[in-house]
This record gives structure tokens, C-alpha cells and sequence, in this order.
């Protein structure tokens, strides 16, 4: 067996502590003896370990053992903090060492207590009824490869047409590489998506509202998101034109995203085109007013699917802004797509609005004011989406010529303004934005 | 280094540097005292050697002893020699046929007879060592010229790598299955007649209230019912349950009543048996191939890595948990509150059972903290008729409480060191405790020291669990070894070795049959108590296992462990069918080797793949939390508890 302790390590603590003349056998064996000890330590604070259930050593197992061994404890190494060893280098060896940080008794005392620990309290499930584990929040979701049974794993027949979950049948001839996906699904997770899309298709309000709750917050739900998926791709399909129910879907996929336990991402490029179709449709529904709230609602779904996978999709956003800017900044596109893109821009942050937005309103203004003629409803619509937006700009930015603004004649300001935003929407700024702020922050986008 | 090197040469260069001609030695004559201090002085440092090399090191002991012996006899030293023998035989209750063979040698011309001494002395003993062991026993002999000698001249010390600790060191396994053959009695214990008598009267009662109750409610049914041909359904009669579950013939190998006495029984036991009964009635069959049991799990939250024990009462209407803070913690499991009394109660107003109720605590509390311990409570364990609870701890002392009052009632000093486990007796009354100090110890309930110490494992003893008859005690250690002790006798009848990690929980199958043991090496062994042997191995979990238990019929198994999940494993399957045991002991074999050379593999690799044995029925994961105690019900419904661990590792 390697030898732990090196005989140098002996006589570096032995000068530590005055003796500098040290024999070499004496520390030979000193160091022997030092390293039989150590496994002895360990040995012990390995019993308290395993008898405390954890498998993780901490120091009081340590002072356990000591006392155990008729030692006294170490003080000061019982918390149960991680303690994270720092690397140095001291001449050419390299140490070891722990931050030891300072504390002020003063800073200490007039501090305030910190709160006191929640109380240890029990709650209980079932883990299994007959052998069999419910799909219950309290419960882990299954691994994957458990629900798919092997024997039918095996059966696959060579020439079998690949059901998908996402409802794509497609008939493939390298169907060796891909397995026969035939989801199992419970019995129970079965109703309850029939409950689930019996409501969301019209239910009680009440009702919708237990749903919906259940959505965001369930976590054995894994199971069935690609049917949740497919189900609002296909509902937004089929029923943009009716407008009824897809506030519902809305806010069922709103539900969906927000529940932190399921991964969404493999399915976001059938959620955000449909959920772009609701911002951006030319038309929907009979009802001539209602598709704005539906637009709005959109818009914010849109902006909080970005805002949560964004980060890992760095894409993502750009290219949800993009199909977005070329629809507003497209004159033959409808005044309501219009308004659909201006809210979306809107919803996706202050950046996006001072980036693209404002930058982009020039031309747009232009488009704006032919169209104000044909359809005065429609375009005062857009002129206020866009007039919500601006305040947003408040305070983004120190205007660094602040004392000179003040002195700024209101027509000046305008001119300046409609040389960014345009004539037409500068009028309107000025006329139904009163504070400064807003115009200000607006110039030096 | 020349790794095989034999003691000889070291020994004889060792002579030389000293400056001592080898023959020499055998020719100095020892004064007949320093056989026992040497040896004496060997057994201790044997003693306090590592765990890790004790197992080794205890091998020299044997045939020291026998040699030791033989010279003193040869010397003439005949009383010398007989306590010599008498003082330390002890330490070899493995040996017994050798011990009686040897113990018949009284003159030094028995020796020439003797044909097991003369194999001790024809032959050089073999004895396996790894490399460390050695090096630690060569520089313990250094100064130690008499056993020097005796190692030197009839020890064959093979210096050797590493290889699997499995087993007794000094025992040859068929030496082992020798001693296990010592007969045992399996059998429940037989009931009091006067009590079965007195139990049969009630259950007779109460199946007359039922059956009167029924024919009340079919004759208050209307006549459509009987058109209908509902038929008047006789209710199952609890006296039958009785003669059939409970009330069993006196079995061949049932201990006798006299042999563990027990307070004389109760109204309160007759009325505990009559709801057992009951209990028993409603109990869902469980099978591998009829019904899984539903488990039903409590997670604690909060624990801060604090909570170490939980226990669960027999009729599951409390929780227990010990905590590294000293303190117990009790819940209702029912809902209910707990209700303790008044903190001043005036002895002299209480005149009946009513006075005693109003002085209850109103509203009472959902918990009870039980303060007495001063160190960190390792294990808890409730009496069968539900009103005490025993616990232990880091203080050395165990404790018992009243779950009726949640007061300390006793402390019981007498362990030396930290007490790793206790257990009730089936029976209430006695509980067991096992023990740092490598002892398990026997208590009753009514006197402060242990009325047996059951001393023989080489190290800690970490879980102790009486027999379904109370007549023995079974106990797990960390030398790899379970043992099972006669609470009368105070001896140990049974040696079970085959583990390679210590033993942290076991189980006894309610016939009294089957004995499951699990801990540090990941799997689970069942044992026939009956005949000593190793019935099958069950691999699956992916880290220690800390709770195992029977279903009431004995047919499933259900595990704990820290690998955050319980498993439901069939007991019958495989124990018949040889080739699939021999199957699994192979897989487990590459297993162990696997994890012996890398023994940081595990915690590279993200799952750790185990080939689980095709027993296991299903594995039943928990969300990241240790599943610290498996208990099954009286009705076989499965409770399960472990904390919650938040943290993740980084």
C-alpha cells in the first residue's frame, strides 16, 4: 500500500512546533503511525456516516469518531456547509486550503437573527397501489424506456409505418434505426387528457380554471405533452376561423410553459407557428373586435416562450422577430397583422422596442397614414399599440443632453421626432404623450 | 518487492540483524505464565487492529492457540496448559470439535497420539495475508521473540494481493456449516391456554354480534333483495381466522413458554389480540403472483440531512424519527392530535380513569418532541402493544419512553460505547440493543442492566432483530458476518457469512423460516435458519440498503435504500431452481471485482449498471429521497418513510 503521509510531512509539523532536528526513522515512523490513525478516524466517522443514513462524511462524524477514540473534537468544521477547498501554489508545492473568512463580533451582533429553520413536517402519497406507481406529482416521472414494453419493442415488424407522437404517420424505409413508439399510456393520464380537452374545448369556467392550475403545476404530466402539443396545434388549425375556443388554447399552452417541470423544447417548433399565427393572421373569427384581445394574449405567450428558451435557443428569437418585422414593414399585409406584430414586438421587451421597433417606425408611419384613410377603425388600432409601446423606452437611457431639452420648443421636438418616427406618428406622439420623458427616450433610440 | 516473500526468510533476516542464531531459540525454555501473557497480548492487539485488517490478523489467533497449548502440555505444565486452555477456548467457539479433541490431550505422550496434533505439528498452518496486514504483524512480532517463534516455526504465512474478504476468518466454510447445524427452535412460541381460552371467548362473542347484526340487515333488506337472490351471506367467522392463522399445534420445534418468561398477561392483551384478529380478516392476500402490495410513502421534509432513524408503530397509527439533534420527533399517523397531560397534575384529584382523561393537554399538539438524549439517536423501536418506545444513541444510553404520557420512563446505561440499534421483542417486555462496543445486549423493560451480552462479533454490531418467537436474537455487523444468539442461553447457534460489505438491516420472514439480510454491498441474502445455508442472493439495488421486511405471509420482500428506492422482490422465485442461483452468484462476482479495482468508478459513470437478479418484481423510485424504513402493516399494506435530500450533488 502507498504510503499517505510522506516523512517531509512529518518534519514540516514537527518544525511547526519547535523540534527541527528530527531523525529520519523517527519520522518514518511517525509517519506510519500518523497514517494508521487517520484510517482509524476515518474508519469510525464512517459508522456515524452509515448510522445517520447519509453518504456524504461531514465534520461532525469526524468529532463523533474522535470522541469515540477518547479524542478531543475539532471545533469549528460542524457546519454543514459544502466547504470548497482553494488551490495555491507556495514556492513549488502546490496547498490546499480552505476560506477563512472574518466576521466582526460588532457586524455579528447587531446583525438580525437569521430566520428560524422551517419545522421538519411529513407528507403522504402512494408510491405504488397494487405494485403499480401512480403518475402522481409526488411521484418521479417513469424513465422513458420503462413505458415502452420490450416485448413489443422486439415485434416491431420491418416494414411498420413509424407512428410519431406528434401524430406525423410517415412510412420510412430506414425504420431499422427508429424503434415502434407505441406510447403506453395509463389508464388514469388517459382520462385525464379527455378532461383536459373536454374543458379546454368548453367547459365550466370554474372547471377551466382547476385544469388549468393542474396544468402548471403537475409534474407527472411528461407523458402526455406530445398529445398536449399535438392538441393545440391542431385546435389552433382548425379553429382560428371560429375564435371561440382559441382564448382557451391560449391560455392552456401559457399553463404548459409555465410548468418548470416539463421540457417543452422538443416541441417548439410546432408550438411557436401556431401560436405566430395567432399574432400575425389577416383574419379570424366573425366577431370583428374580439381577434385584438386574442392578438394580445398571443403576443404574450410569444414573448414568454422566448423569454424562457432563449437562452438555449439562441435563434430562436431572431427568427420569431424577423417574421415578425417583415410582416409589419410589408405595406400589402393587413392593418390587423399590423397590430399583431407591433403588440409581439412590444411584448418581447424594452431591447426589441428600442432596437427594431423605433427604428423601424419611419417607414411604417408612411404605410400607416395611406392606410388611415381606407380603414380609420383598424389603423387608430395600431397608432395606439404603438403609443403603449413608447413608455415602455422610460428611463432606458440618461439623456446626455439633458439641458439642452428643456429649452427645446415643442416644435422643434416634434420636427426632430418625425424626422425618426415619421410625420405622421410624431404628431400623434405629441399630441397624446405628455411627458418628456417618453419623446426624449423615443429621439435617442 | 518480492510479493510472495514467506515469512521465513523475514523472520530469519530479522534474527540475523539481531544478531540471534535461529536455532537458539528452540532451545530457550519459556516459563509456563508467558504462554497466556503473550498470548493474551496478541488477542489485544488483534483486537484493536483496523477493521480492515482485523479479519486477517484473527487468523494467527487459532493456531497460536493450539500451539501454544501443545508446547504446555509437552512441557509438562499440565495445570498451566488447562487454564491456558479453559481461559481462552472461547475465542475459538467455532472450532468445537477440535477444541474437544485437544481438550482430552493431558500428557505429552497424548501428543504423539493425538492425530489433529500431530497434523498441527507435522504441518505448517496456512494462513493468508494481504500485504499491509502483514507488514502491521511483522512490525507488532518485532519485539515479540516467543510468538515470533511460534509464528516462525509453524505458521505458513502467504503474503498475497488483495483479494475478496468473504467470510469468518479462521472458520473453513465447512467448519462453518458444521456449527450451523446446532439444532435450533423455529417454532412459534404457544400461546398461553388460559389467554386462548379467554381470546376464543371474545371472538366467540363478537362473531355472534356479527352474525346477529347481518341477519338484522338482510331481514331489514327488502323483499326485492331476496327476489333478486341476494342470499343471506354468512360473515366470516373470527374464530375460524383464529384457529386457522393463529392458534397454531404445538410444531416439534416451538420453544418451550417457561424458556422466556413473560409478565402474565393482560385484559388489554386479550383485547390487542382480539383487534389482531380482526386486523388479520381484512389483510389482503399478497403474491408474487396474485396481488403486489399498495405502498403508501412518507416523505419528510426539512430534515436539513438531520433526521436517522425512523419507526413506525405495529398499529401504524404513529411515526417516529431520531435526529442527529438528540431529540425524537412523534406523529400521528392518523390525523390526530397528540394529547399529553398537564405539566402539574395533582395526584390527589385523580380518583378515576375520567379524572385522568381531563387532565389530557386540550387541543394537544400534532407532534411530540421527546428531549433526553445527549447525542444523536441512532435507533427507535416501539413495543408491540403500541405504548413505549425504546431508543438509542450516540450517549451510550438507551431509553425508553411512553407514548401515553410522552414522557422518558427508563434510561438503561451499560453499553460502553455508541448504540447503534435496538428492537422490541415480539412479545414486548425484552428489547435488544447492538452496539459500537461490539456487543448486542438483552434488557427487559423492568431492570436497568442488560440481562445478557451477546459478545463474539469481531466488530460493531449495527442491527439487531429478535425472532418472531423471542427466543433468539439475530444481529448484523459490520465484520461482514450475522450471527443468531439464544436469548436464554446467551450463545450463538448461527453464523451466516457470505456478505462482502457490513450489515446494516434484516428481516425475518413472520413463519420464522427465512432470514433477509442488506447493507453495504448492495445486496440482499436470504438465509434458511433452519439449516444454516444460503437459501439465494438478490441484486439489484444500486447502494445500501437500509430497511428490509417481510409481507405478513412472507411471500414478497420489500426493500429500502439510499439509492432513493424500494423494491418488491419475490421470495419463493429461484430458491428451488439452482441454475438461476448459480447464475446470480456469478453476476455478482464480476460486480464486486468490478468495484474492488475502480473504486471510484461509480461515481463517474452516471448509471451505474446493475444486472438486477430476475426476482426483483418492480423497483419503485422515489423523488431524491433515501428510503429509510420499509414496514409492512397487519392489514399488508406497505408504509415506506425516508427524507427528502434536496440538495444535488455537484
Amino acid at each position: 500500500m502507498d504510503k499517505i503521509f510522506p516523512k517531509d510531512t512529518i518534519k514540516n509539523t514537527a518544525d511547526s512546533i519547535g523540534i527541527t532536528n528530527l531523525k529520519d526513522n523517527a519520522a518514518a515512523a511517525l509517519a506510519l503511525d500518523a497514517e494508521y490513525r487517520i484510517h482509524e478516524i476515518i474508519q469510525e466517522a464512517n459508522k456515524f456516516m452509515r448510522h445517520s443514513k447519509r453518504t456524504k462524511l461531514t465534520g461532525e462524524d469526524i468529532n463523533n469518531a474522535l470522541r469515540v477514540i477518547n479524542v478531543d473534537p475539532l471545533y469549528g468544521f460542524t457546519l454543514n456547509d459544502n466547504f470548497k477547498f482553494q488551490r495555491t501554489l507556495a514556492g513549488q508545492q502546490e496547498l490546499l486550503f480552505m476560506d477563512d473568512d472574518e466576521y466582526e463580533f460588532e457586524t455579528l451582533i447587531t446583525s438580525p437573527m437569521p430566520k428560524l429553520p422551517a419545522e421538519v413536517t411529513y407528507t403522504a402519497h402512494w408510491l405504488a397501489v397494487e405494485g403499480v406507481q401512480p403518475a402522481i406529482p409526488h411521484n418521479p416521472p417513469p424513465p422513458i424506456e420503462d413505458t415502452i414494453p420490450e416485448s413489443s419493442r422486439k415485434k416491431a415488424p420491418p416494414n411498420a409505418i413509424v407512428q410519431v407522437p406528434n401524430g406525423v404517420v410517415t412510412g420510412t424505409s430506414d425504420i431499422e434505426l427508429k424503434p415502434l413508439v407505441q406510447h403506453v399510456i395509463s389508464q388514469e393520464l388517459k382520462v385525464f387528457y379527455d378532461k383536459v380537452t373536454k374543458t379546454i374545448k368548453g367547459g365550466d369556467s370554474k372547471m377551466k380554471v382547476s385544469v388549468l392550475y393542474s396544468l402548471q403545476h403537475d409534474t407527472g404530466l411528461a407523458q402526455l405533452l406530445p398529445y398536449f402539443v399535438r392538441f393545440i396545434c391542431e385546435q389552433i388549425g382548425q379553429n382560428i376561423k371560429k375564435n371561440t375556443i382559441v382564448e382557451s388554447i391560449l391560455e392552456m399552452t401559457n399553463a404548459l410553459i409555465n410548468n418548470t417541470s416539463l421540457r417543452l423544447e422538443p416541441y417548439l417548433h410546432h408550438l411557436v407557428p401556431a401560436i405566430l399565427t395567432c399574432v400575425v393572421r389577416k383574419k379570424f373569427g366573425p366577431d370583428p373586435d374580439y381577434h385584438w384581445k386574442i392578438r394580445d394574449s398571443a403576443a404574450l405567450v410569444l414573448a414568454k416562450i422566448c423569454d424562457r428558451f432563449g437562452m438555449e435557443y439562441n435563434t430562436l428569437q431572431p427568427r420569431v422577430i424577423k417574421t415578425l418585422l417583415s410582416a409589419l414593414t410589408d405595406p400589402t399585409k393587413s392593418l390587423s397583422t399590423h397590430y399583431g406584430c407591433i403588440v409581439a414586438l412590444g411584448a418581447l421587451g424594452r431591447e426589441v422596442v428600442k432596437t427594431i421597433l423605433v427604428p423601424n417606425l419611419k417607414t411604417y408611419s408612411e404605410i400607416l397614414e395611406q392606410r388611415k384613410n381606407v380603414d380609420k377603425n383598424k389603423a387608430e388600432r395600431c397608432e395606439n399599440a404603438i403609443l403603449e409601446i413608447l413608455p415602455k423606452l422610460k428611463g432606458s437611457s440618461v439623456p446626455t443632453d439633458s439641458d439642452q431639452n428643456s429649452q427645446i420648443s415643442d416644435e422643434d421636438l416634434q420636427q426632430r421626432l418625425a424626422d425618426k418616427i415619421g410625420v405622421h406618428l410624431a404628431k400623434q406622439v405629441m399630441d397624446k404623450i405628455s411627458d418628456n420623458e417618453v419623446i426624449m427616450a423615443t429621439l435617442n433610440c | 518487492m518480492n510479493k510472495m516473500a514467506t515469512t521465513d526468510e523475514i523472520v530469519r533476516q530479522y534474527l540475523e540483524r539481531m544478531g540471534i542464531e535461529p536455532a537458539g531459540l528452540v532451545i530457550r525454555n519459556y516459563n509456563p505464565e508467558e504462554y497466556k501473557k503473550h498470548y493474551s497480548s496478541l488477542r489485544v492487539y488483534v483486537e484493536g487492529s483496523l477493521d480492515k485488517y482485523k479479519g486477517e490478523l484473527q487468523r494467527v489467533l487459532w493456531p497460536i492457540f493450539v500451539h501454544a497449548y501443545l508446547e504446555l502440555v509437552s512441557k509438562e505444565y499440565i495445570t498451566q496448559a488447562t487454564e491456558f486452555f479453559d481461559t481462552f477456548q472461547s475465542d475459538h467457539s467455532t472450532h468445537i470439535k477440535e477444541l474437544k479433541s485437544l481438550r482430552v490431550i493431558a500428557h505429552a505422550h497424548h501428543i504423539k497420539e493425538n492425530e489433529l496434533a500431530q497434523n498441527f505439528l507435522s504441518k505448517k498452518f496456512p494462513v493468508q495475508m494481504t500485504n499491509t496486514a502483514y507488514d502491521i504483524f511483522i512490525d507488532f512480532l518485532q519485539d515479540k521473540s516467543f510468538l515470533l517463534r511460534i509464528v516462525n516455526q509453524h505458521l505458513n504465512i502467504e503474503v498475497g494481493a488483495s483479494h475478496t474478504e468473504i467470510g469468518i476468518p479462521g472458520f473453513s466454510s465447512q467448519e462453518l456449516e458444521e456449527f450451523n447445524q446446532q439444532e435450533v427452535q423455529l417454532g412459534h412460541m404457544p400461546m398461553d391456554p388460559a389467554m386462548r381460552d379467554e381470546i376464543e371467548k371474545k371472538l366467540n362473542d363478537e362473531d355472534n354480534y356479527r352474525i346477529a347484526q347481518t341477519e338484522a340487515e338482510y331481514q331489514a333488506g327488502t323483499d326485492d333483495q331476496k327476489a333478486n337472490g341476494i342470499v343471506y351471506q354468512q360473515p366470516h367467522s373470527l374464530q375460524q381466522e383464529f384457529m386457522e392463522k393463529v392458534k397454531r399445534e404445538q410444531s416439534s420445534d416451538a420453544p418451550e413458554r417457561a424458556s422466556i418468561p413473560l409478565p402474565s398477561y393482560k385484559g388489554s392483551d386479550i383485547h390487542a389480540q382480539v383487534e389482531l384478529i380482526k386486523d388479520m380478516s381484512q389483510r389482503i392476500e399478497l403474491g408474487p403472483s396474485t396481488t403486489l402490495p399498495s405502498v403508501c410513502f412518507y416523505t419528510f421534509h426539512n430534515t436539513h440531512n438531520s433526521l436517522n432513524c425512523i419507526s413506525i408503530s405495529e398499529d401504524s397509527s404513529l411515526i417516529a424519527g431520531g435526529f442527529s439533534d438528540s431529540y425524537i420527533k412523534l406523529w400521528s399517523l392518523k390525523g390526530e392530535k397528540l394529547k399529553g397531560f398537564q405539566d402539574f397534575v395533582n395526584l390527589s384529584e385523580i380518583n378515576s380513569a375520567s379524572d385522568l382523561e381531563s387532565k389530557r393537554e386540550n387541543p394537544g399538539t400534532d407532534l411530540k418532541k421527546l428531549l433526553g438524549h445527549s447525542g444523536p439517536i441512532f435507533g427507535l423501536s416501539f413495543s408491540p402493544d403500541n405504548k413505549y418506545l425504546v431508543s438509542c444513541s450516540e450517549d451510550r444510553t438507551v431509553r425508553l419512553w411512553s407514548t401515553d404520557t410522552y414522557t422518558n420512563v427508563v434510561c438503561y446505561k451499560g453499553h460502553n460505547s455508541p448504540v447503534w440499534d435496538v428492537d422490541f421483542s415480539p412479545y414486548g417486555f425484552y428489547f435488544a440493543t447492538a452496539g459500537h462496543d461490539r456487543t448486542a445486549r438483552l434488557w427487559s423493560c423492568d431492570h436497568i442492566y442488560p440481562l445478557r451480552i451477546f459478545a463474539g462479533h469481531l466488530s460493531d454490531v449495527d442491527c439487531v432483530k429478535f425472532h418472531p418467537n423471542s427466543k433468539y436474537v439475530i444481529t448484523g455487523s459490520i465484520d461482514k458476518s450475522v450471527r443468531m444468539w439464544d436469548v436464554q442461553r446467551g450463545s450463538c447457534f448461527r453464523i451466516f457469512s457470505g456478505h462482502t460489505g457490513g450489515i446494516y438491516c434484516l428481516a425475518v420472514s413472520p413463519d420464522g423460516r427465512i432470514l433477509a439480510s442488506g447493507g453495504e454491498d448492495k445486496t440482499i441474502m436470504l438465509w434458511d435458519l433452519g439449516d444454516g445455508k444460503l437459501l439465494k442472493q438478490m441484486i439489484g439495488h444500486t447502494d445500501v440498503i437500509y430497511s428490509l421486511d417481510f409481507s405478513r405471509e412472507g411471500t414478497i420482500l420489500a426493500s429500502g435504500s439510499a439509492d432513493n428506492t424500494v423494491r418488491l422482490w419475490d421470495v419463493k422465485k429461484g430458491i428451488s431452481d439452482d441454475s438461476f442461483d448459480m447464475d446470480s452468484l456469478s453476476t455478482n462476482k464480476v460486480r464486486s471485482q468490478d468495484s474492488e479495482t475502480k473504486p471510484y468508478s461509480y461515481m463517474k459513470s452516471s448509471a451505474p449498471t446493475v444486472i438486477p437478479t430476475k426476482d426483483l418484481m418492480t423497483t419503485l423510485l422515489t423523488k431524491k429521497t433515501p428510503v429509510y424504513k420499509i414496514y409492512f402493516t397487519r392489514r399488508n399494506l406497505c408504509l415506506a418513510a425516508g427524507a427528502y435530500c434536496a440538495s444535488t450533488r455537484m
